[in-house]
């Protein structure tokens, strides 16, 4: 069995697919066909492998790389809202988008045993009474 | 090092970027568009072919001193298809009659043999045209390393 794999770069231009270039090795016809789509000249690049049959003298072809106008703008997009999360970790929200501060809500002071004045109160109630105990006792 | 945007790390993609940067919105570049100067090292590895009356004399307009060493027999203004066999100008030239069939730069690679070396080659081969329709010239380029043995 013999058989001929080659690997066609092709773009996509004016509502068609032109050969770029054709390659023997995998990596560098998808390393070629981003290459073409990063430089933004075209709507969209595929890679197609050919496989060629000697034996049967036919060839059969499979697409194994393609990307379409979705896909740019799809990471358009993507790149887009990255830069505006990173604009707004550096600058800050924008004044109009800004919520105004509001004041954290007074939380009623819920008792829990007796207030600090009672306790006062108790304690010069008990000192008194004391007090008084000891001068009747030194008085008798 | 050639100074292209964006440096590649094999020759056949800075020979691509080149080609592909003086086509422009053409087909393909001229042969008038390839300069040894803008190509400074990467030249020696490469070669001009240019095609006569419908491509049928292909001879030898330059050919690096890396991929046929100056000690040999000059190839210039011979008939590509008299290029010696087991040599790496023979196997970077094989595959013409696919780039004259396609009109599109093509690249293969594989081993061969040169000067009783064995070698892992890597070669491209694009088209020129002077006016944009028939391919008159051939623009190509080659590198390799010595296969270790055993």
């Amino acid at each position: 069995m013999s058989q001929a794999v080659s690997f066609e770069v092709d773009t996509y231009q004016n509502k068609r697919w032109v050969l770029e270039c054709v390659l023997d090795e995998k990596d560098m016809a998808l390393s070629t066909a981003k290459r073409l789509y990063d430089s933004k000249r075209f709507a969209a690049v595929r890679v197609v492998q050919e496989t060629y049959d000697e034996n049967s003298n036919s060839s059969r072809e499979r697409v194994i790389f393609e990307t379409t106008v979705a896909d740019r703008d799809n990471r358009t997009a993507k790149q887009n809202k990255v830069k505006v999360k990173a604009g707004a970790t550096k600058t800050g929200v924008s004044r109009s988008e800004r919520q105004p501060l509001r004041k954290r809500p007074k939380i009623a002071a819920t008792k829990k045993g007796p207030g600090i004045w009672v306790l006062l109160l108790l304690f010069v109630i008990i000192s008194a009474v004391g007090i008084s105990a000891l001068v009747y006792l030194r008085s008798l | 090092m050639a100074e292209y945007a964006g440096i590649e790390r094999r020759l056949v993609f800075r020979l691509l970027d080149y080609w592909e940067q003086k086509k422009g919105e053409r087909k393909m570049p001229s042969l008038n568009d390839i300069q040894a100067s803008e190509l400074i090292d990467d030249w020696d590895w490469c070669f001009l072919i240019s095609l006569g009356v419908e491509g049928e004399s292909a001879v030898f307009t330059h050919l690096g001193s890396l991929i046929w060493p100056a000690e040999r027999a000059s190839l210039i203004g011979a008939q590509v298809s008299n290029c010696p066999d087991m040599t790496l100008i023979k196997q970077a030239t094989s595959f013409m009659p696919r780039v004259l069939e396609l009109g599109v730069p093509v690249s293969i690679g594989g081993e061969c043999e040169d000067g009783g070396d064995a070698l892992l080659y890597r070669s491209t081969l694009m088209p020129l045209s002077s006016d944009d329709v028939f391919v008159d010239a051939l623009f190509g380029g080659a590198n390799c390393r010595k296969v270790a043995n055993g």
